[in-house]
């Protein structure tokens, strides 16, 4: 907890030990204050000062920024004040925050304190003190905060005026780093390998960007190489680079394919420079294998592997001095113990927890250096109701569940009653802590999804949100491809066209996300976007894992307010009382499932993902049918007609019965 | 002869008469298979006095008429077209495969992805 809220980037010495000591146990205790401890700006290694070791400065969202002088020299601190103030001053000019928030003139008179060492009273009193209750002023002060914690906001989109309405207020967030974040860019870790963990939508990548920017400017000589599994990603990736590059104003060329590499974990025998395995083998002059049958990672990494452990200790030569990783989980412990071997300084980590619902807890995995377990993207309780549906949790039966190790991993702190009643409370999250939004529910359940019904939630929710544009909205259809989707996907886009006069991004069709059109779409093309509101369409909840996946997936894409329109309305009662405890409490009630359940549990998910691994549905499907001699031309009707039923695709006990009851029919 | 008549609504303008010159059979292929869809969804008016519209005449050859502001122009209209009630309208090619939203949006994606 107190990880998240409190940042201290201060060599804790003689004279601040008291005073840090005070604030740790001030932030154990004041759950809802966010706090950095600094002496310098965290942002630009390049500013350091004499007298730092004699001050502390404390930032605090809504809080004057407050210089502490922790010696007694009132004329030595007043210089570190002024130069600190110029410093600031200046980093403020160099993202064009100046035009936002003004000359220092103001912002110093009205944001900063300074307080001497004989003033220095109780810390709570401190902050009470210099509580900022207008909030022109507190929206400069956190400007302020984001360009000394480095976490730097694109100031033309988010500007120094107050937003009033709670779209706006959510597009213009100021974005500034938790405590765990801004310990993995800044912090310095004693091993060669810093992992990071976390669920989708707290930031990983970002973060590995920032780190990123942090090594290539301070270390000019560095050979680093950034890389993960997926090609897209990669690719994804060595585009946004410039642009983050320029945003954070890095004044250092890029230096491609000599000081930076940006690319998949593969690569094509040909162009070493296309892969991390393809420079390795280029490098260490190892012969390169192709994927194929009997090629994985494991293979290549470990081939690589023995080759270097060969090479003579005088000999050796570290291919690069960095290496950052994204997605973690696509990959071998071989890889990372080949990183560590060839990296001459660090290499870090970045991986996903909680990628589905039918994840089998390892946990090994759990042992990481920085856990981020804030979801930034989603409203907590949009987050706990879609774990709730997506897990089961509130039916009796539940589909998956874990340790206390993971519930904690992902971001839940548990609360056990009696009669094996739990509950599960998450911390709220700063980006929606002053939007009250108490007063509207997150999730709204709706028992119909004609036309007339999407539109009349699209109408309601331009009349409370009188900026809200058509890209603000996704409508999400759950199922899988089928006929009379794709027909109802057409009628609602001309309903919509007609009646709201708004343009329709069929984004199932084009694959991209338009500007000024409502997003329209089956599951598979929502990785990764979000949208103020979504609005999520099915025929009923299903109990299969695949569709609980993309349930959960689904309506966690919204930050403001996520709808859930079910046609079938029978066994929901269970889900609208789950939802009913959230929205009232802020916590999910259920019941622990018993061992023998949890173990019922288990197998059946071993089962799962056994039947899932590494086979097509048609595969899959021919072993079946050959165990149970089907003749070959009835073959594909059997098929058509399991692709419509509402059980897991790749459940063998459930795909058997069906043929068996259903084989005389289909000759 | 028959004859088929809708308004072309304000948002669907763009779809009919894009700003670029229609420069290669995609681009046809794209607004055939949109006129289609929109021919499916939306109703027919007899007489029209919108400025923007699609006309289609139905003959041994069909051909699909657009008519905007400045501009007028017509594609060969591949497909039958039957009427089933008041309301809906089927088509489909040789009595073969029936044009309906999922044969649009199959050959819609693929020609959005080249």
């Amino acid at each position: 907890m107190e990880r998240n809220l409190l940042y201290v980037q201060v060599n804790e010495n003689n004279k601040n030990k008291a005073i840090i000591e005070e604030i740790r146990i001030f932030s154990s205790k004041n759950t809802n204050v966010q706090l950095y401890i600094i002496n310098t700006p965290l942002g630009d290694k390049k500013y350091s000062y004499s007298y730092q070791d004699n001050a502390i400065v404390i930032l605090s969202p809504k809080h004057k920024i407050l210089f502490l002088d922790l010696n007694d020299n009132e004329d030595e601190f007043d210089e570190y004040y002024s130069d600190f103030i110029e410093d600031l001053n200046s980093i403020s000019d160099k993202y064009n925050y100046k035009n936002y928030i003004g000359r220092p003139r103001e912002w110093k008179k009205n944001n900063t304190n300074q307080i001497y060492n004989h003033e220095i009273k109780n810390i709570e009193l401190l902050l009470n003190e210099n509580y900022l209750s207008n909030p022109e002023l507190e929206r400069i002060s956190e400007l302020l905060i984001s360009l000394l914690i480095g976490s730097i906001n694109d100031i033309e989109r988010v500007g120094a005026s107050i937003p009033e309405t709670i779209l706006e207020k959510i597009k213009k967030n100021i974005i500034l780093f938790d405590g765990e974040q801004t310990r993995f860019i800044y912090k310095e870790f004693n091993k060669k390998s810093v992992a990071i963990q976390g669920l989708s939508g707290t930031g990983k990548t970002e973060l590995l960007l920032h780190k990123l920017k942090e090594i290539y400017v301070k270390d000019e000589q560095s050979k680093i190489f950034f890389t993960c599994h997926n090609i897209a990603l990669s690719n994804n990736l060595r585009d946004r680079i410039p642009n983050f590059f320029n945003f954070m104003k890095v004044e250092k060329q890029i230096e491609w394919h000599k000081r930076l590499w940006v690319s998949h974990a593969w690569g094509s025998r040909n162009n070493p420079n296309s892969g991390l395995y393809s420079y390795l083998c280029d490098f260490y002059n190892v012969t390169f294998l192709r994927f194929g049958y009997a090629v994985g990672y494991e293979q290549i990494f470990t081939q690589i592997l023995e080759a270097v452990k060969s090479i003579d200790k005088n000999d050796f030569k570290y291919a690069f001095d960095y290496i950052l990783i994204d997605e973690r989980q696509d990959f071998p412990n071989v890889f990372f113990e080949l990183c560590e071997k060839i990296t001459k300084n660090k290499v870090y980590i970045a991986g996903d927890i909680f990628q589905d619902i039918y994840e089998n807890t390892n946990n090994t995995e759990l042992e990481v250096d920085i856990v981020l377990n804030r979801c930034y993207r989603t409203d907590p309780r949009t987050l706990m109701f879609a774990h709730g549906i997506g897990l089961g949790l509130f039916e009796k039966k539940k589909l998956n569940w874990f340790s206390d190790a993971y519930w904690n991993a992902i971001g839940y702190n548990i609360e056990r009653l009696e009669d094996r009643t739990i509950r599960f409370h998450r911390e709220p999250i700063r980006r929606f802590e002053n939007l009250k939004i108490e007063n509207f529910e997150s999730v709204v359940l709706g028992s119909s999804t004609y036309y007339s019904d999407v539109i009349l939630i699209i109408k309601e929710l331009q009349k409370t949100h009188k900026e809200l544009r058509p890209d603000d909205i996704a409508i999400i259809l759950l199922e899988e491809n089928q006929k009379h989707l794709f027909k109802y996907l057409d009628g609602l886009s001309y309903a919509i066209n007609s009646e709201l006069e708004w343009d329709v991004n069929r984004a199932y069709e084009n694959k991209t996300k338009i500007p000024n059109m409502i997003y329209i779409t089956n599951p598979n093309n929502v990785k990764g976007l979000e949208f103020p509101f979504v609005i999520c369409l099915t025929a009923s909840i299903k109990n299969s894992y695949k569709y609980r996946n993309v349930l959960y997936t689904m309506l966690t894409r919204s930050f403001i307010q996520s709808y859930l329109l079910i046609t079938e309305q029978t066994d929901l009662e269970i889900n609208k009382y789950g939802l009913k405890i959230i929205n009232e409490y802020n916590y999910i009630q259920t019941i622990e499932p018993t061992d023998k359940e949890k173990k019922e549990i288990e197998n059946k998910l071993k089962k799962f993902i056994q039947s899932n691994a590494n086979i097509s549905f048609e595969d899959f499907i021919k072993e079946i049918f050959n165990d149970l001699k089907i003749p070959i031309n009835s073959r594909k009707k059997l098929t058509d007609a399991l692709l419509n039923t509402d059980f897991d695709k790749f459940d063998r006990e459930k795909t058997i019965k069906f043929i068996k009851i259903n084989s005389e029919f289909y000759n | 002869m028959k004859m088929f008549q809708l308004d072309i609504n304000q948002s669907q303008i763009k779809t009919f008469f894009p700003h670029e010159r229609i420069k290669n059979k995609y681009k046809i292929l794209e607004i055939l298979l949109e006129a289609c869809r929109y021919i499916l969804y939306n109703k027919r008016v007899v007489k029209s006095q919108n400025q923007y519209r699609i006309i289609l005449y139905k003959e041994k050859t069909s051909r699909l008429i657009f008519i905007g502001e400045n501009k007028i122009y017509s594609i060969v209209f591949p497909f039958n077209i039957t009427q089933i009630t008041s309301e809906e309208i089927k088509i489909n090619y040789r009595n073969i495969l029936e044009i309906d939203s999922e044969n649009i949006t199959k050959p819609t994606e693929i020609t959005n992805y080249k």
